[in-house]
């Protein structure tokens, strides 16, 4: 509940431009979505107290959003508004899925590439075999991976 | 978007006289029928006995309009031929105030609501779930429970659909006035709206809690409205209170909307435990079973069940890059577990860099290699997560419990309450195990021979974590006792004393659903009763918990006490407690325990027949 607290903090700062109507949910365009800005507070005694609050804690964060704010865009797909948010978020779980040859984000690409069903498992393997391609670093971004994807899934 | 066209249903047209007129003709309308006392505009305004839980003024168009339903109805109806301003701000209150009175086109201002349609067209409503995040494993803080509302879209993806949720917002980082403001409505509280994956990332991969989706027995154009509502309630706020007026009751409000019929709000009075929630909701057939989403500390503890100690370290060290994930293509062990090593190490890995033990470079660079050398299996794994019991489907908050017992040679007859929530032997189903948290554990005792009548125990907070320890999280446990107990303050008399007591320790799973545990604890109290007012302890408490079969449970415990300031005594009790099951809401307990205190041997004994509802 410490770490609902510090979510909390960090919405506080994201609010004020989300009262303009555009947030950045992502705090940067490659690996590492999951990551959320941290205050540190986690002593025992704050743990005790944040009983009461049952982590209720979080986002004030209301309406749409680009989702893709400063990031590079993508040549291919460029109209799949919807498929470069997505990767863009969940780049992580994106990798994960793409290495296993399945997974819900994986599912979740193919559908909003309008991937048919009798496609799908060819389409993932091949991903799954173009894995070291398609994340060739560390520091790969989102506008990266569709472009990747776009290309093997047209060869 | 075809549901939008539905604002034009019903519309008709009249002639021959002003705007002022017809819009008098609809007041004296709302007058005769008593609308503004109907189910419906309660809901909408979220009143109770004629006043609004809603704070923010920028939520009523008129000036009264928090306490006066009837006033607010009217001038919203004026409001609506004032401006589209009005419509577009508050869409469920007209789609209903039109469905009643039938609105004359001719005189409603033009209307497109451009932003509503946009945000409609992007949330693209179909179905609800309601989804609840399960206490994470040694945080009873979040025992109680979180829920929010998930808006499904057409797409099969649910990582797609949004998630609202109502929550206070705050930068205070004091965790005495953190807990004083939360409970005394010193926070304000907003709704949110949010993509699903988001809350997923936070409450499933960070906070490391369950999720059980309950899918909400509404129809499409039910989900719609209820999506028109949170709309309406957008940068609204009302003060939050922990006990009633938190996330789950909130959120309630945007069912209540839909079926102001069952008045859902209305079955809590004092206080809102977010799974008595799903409980009520349960029981008007508004949800069935759920479905599971484990978190990523449930996905890393059950794919590493299926290697052996070493298999574990390795998918450890491979995650803390002391070992190169590509030396598991040579192990000499079948293809499967590697696999489930690479996803072992994968997920920890992200546990890692959630909790902050390492940074985004090494995570990101372990991150790659784990997974290009993931990628060369093709076999394609489903794990199938055992489901534990869900949520709903456990024993009920509040408790009453009668026994009877022997201390010493003295008899005496005990009745207890609890408003709220679990202890250690309460029934387990659907309860995080080894957890503990009490408020108001009320305990009075009638020695019958002695015709002697005494309060035990007012437990005003109670809590105990034990969470076991493995190769991959290595928790503390802890508890805290807070409250006024009967101890005895010389070797013959018993009397009331203020207590906290403290402490910390390690546990570990001790075969299957058991635990064994070693805590450091401290003990202040404080007593006018006591010879130096005050007694200052430290000691160990050793046990064992295991439930032996769904009806048996046991509690063995052996606990040592040096009190060395104040009142000075030497403490130590062996106790075994049982407990047996009746059924999901009734059971048995039997309690034992041998205790020396100021050089004197205890004995006391106790059966007691509880009951939860």
């Amino acid at each position: 509940m410490k770490k609902l607290l510090v979510m909390g903090v960090a919405a506080l700062t994201l609010t004020a431009s989300s009262m303009a109507g555009t947030l950045k949910e992502n705090a940067g365009c490659g690996l590492g979505t999951m990551l959320m800005e941290d205050m540190g507070q986690d002593s025992l005694l704050f743990q005790l107290f944040a009983v009461t609050t049952n982590g209720t804690f979080g986002n004030q964060t209301f309406g749409m959003t680009s989702g893709t704010l400063g990031c590079k865009k993508p040549k291919r797909l460029v109209e799949n508004k919807k498929l470069q948010k997505f990767i863009a978020q969940n780049m992580d779980s994106v990798a994960q899925d793409i290495a296993a040859g399945n997974g819900e984000s994986l599912e979740t690409i193919a559908e909003l590439m309008n991937i048919p069903e009798d496609k799908k498992m060819e389409f993932f393997s091949t991903l799954q075999s173009h894995f070291s391609e398609i994340f060739s670093s560390e520091k790969v971004e989102a506008a990266d991976v569709i472009n990747k994807i776009a290309e093997i899934s047209n060869s | 978007m075809l549901w939008v066209f539905l604002f034009l249903s019903g519309i008709n047209v009249s002639y021959g006289i002003t705007k002022e007129e017809y819009i008098q003709t609809l007041i004296n309308q709302v007058e005769e029928r008593k609308l503004s006392q109907s189910l419906q505009w309660k809901a909408l305004l979220h009143y109770k006995n004629k006043e609004s839980l809603i704070d923010d003024p920028k939520f009523f168009i008129s000036k009264y309009g928090k306490n006066n339903p009837e006033l607010e109805l009217k001038e919203t109806i004026k409001a609506f031929f004032e401006s589209e301003k009005y419509i577009c701000k508050f869409p469920l209150r007209f789609w209903w105030l039109n469905k009643e009175l039938n609105f004359d086109k001719q005189f409603l201002p033009d209307y497109n609501c451009k932003e509503l349609k946009k945000f409609l067209k992007d949330i693209n409503p179909t179905k609800a779930y309601l989804v609840f995040a399960d206490a994470h494993i040694n945080s009873p803080a979040s025992m109680f429970g979180h829920t929010l509302i998930r808006i499904d879209t057409p797409l099969k993806s649910k990582l797609v659909s949004h998630a609202v949720n109502y929550s206070a917002i705050t930068t205070d980082t004091n965790g005495i006035l953190f807990a004083f403001k939360g409970i005394f409505g010193f926070y304000k509280g907003y709704f949110s709206i949010l993509p699903y994956y988001e809350k997923l990332k936070q409450y499933s991969d960070k906070d490391s809690r369950d999720l059980w989706e309950y899918k909400l027995n509404l129809t499409e154009n039910e989900v719609y409205r209820m999506t028109l509502h949170v709309w309406e309630l957008q940068d609204i706020y009302s003060y939050y209170y922990f006990f009633n007026e938190n996330c789950s009751y909130n959120l309630l409000f945007l069912i209540d909307v839909v079926k102001p019929e069952y008045r859902i709000t209305d079955k809590f009075k004092y206080w809102v435990i977010p799974v008595d929630t799903i409980k009520v909701l349960k029981n008007k057939k508004l949800i069935n079973n759920p479905d599971y989403r484990p978190s990523k500390v449930t996905k890393i503890n059950f794919i590493s069940s299926f290697l052996n100690k070493k298999q574990k370290i390795t998918a450890l060290k491979i995650a803390t890059g002391k070992i190169n994930p590509n030396t598991v293509l040579d192990l000499n062990i079948p293809e499967k577990k590697k696999i489930y090593i690479l996803d072992v190490s994968t997920n920890y890995l992200q546990y890692l860099v959630s909790k902050r033990k390492i940074n985004k470079s090494t995570y990101t660079k372990k991150l790659i290699k784990i997974l290009s050398v993931r990628s060369k299996f093709k076999d394609k794994i489903i794990y199938k997560y055992p489901v534990p019991v869900s949520p709903e489907k456990s024993h009920n908050s509040k408790r009453v419990q009668i026994s009877a017992g022997l201390l010493n040679k003295e008899k005496f007859i005990e009745i207890g309450t609890r408003p709220a929530y679990h202890d250690l032997l309460d029934l387990d189903e659907g309860f995080k195990y080894g957890s503990k948290i009490q408020f108001l554990d009320l305990k009075f005792r009638y020695y019958t021979d002695l015709k002697k009548f005494q309060i035990q125990k007012i437990g005003i907070v109670e809590i105990t974590s034990i969470t076991p320890r493995n190769v991959f999280f290595k928790p503390i446990s802890w508890r805290v006792n807070f409250g006024i107990y009967r101890r005895f303050v010389n070797g013959e008399k018993q009397k009331l004393i203020l207590d906290i007591n403290p402490g910390g320790g390690f546990a570990f799973n001790f075969w299957k659903y058991g635990l064994v545990y070693g805590f450091f604890e401290t003990d202040f109290s404080l007593s006018d009763k006591l010879k130096r007012k005050y007694s200052v302890g430290a000691g160990i408490s050793t046990g064992i918990l295991k439930s032996v079969n769904n009806f048996y449970k046991f509690h063995l415990n052996l606990k040592t006490f040096d009190y060395f300031l104040g009142n000075k005594n030497n403490f130590y009790k062996l106790s075994f407690n049982q407990r047996f099951k009746i059924n999901l809401q009734n059971a048995v307990k039997l309690e034992y325990s041998r205790f020396k205190t100021y050089s004197k041997y205890k004995t006391e004994a106790k059966l007691s027949f509880l009951h939860y509802f």
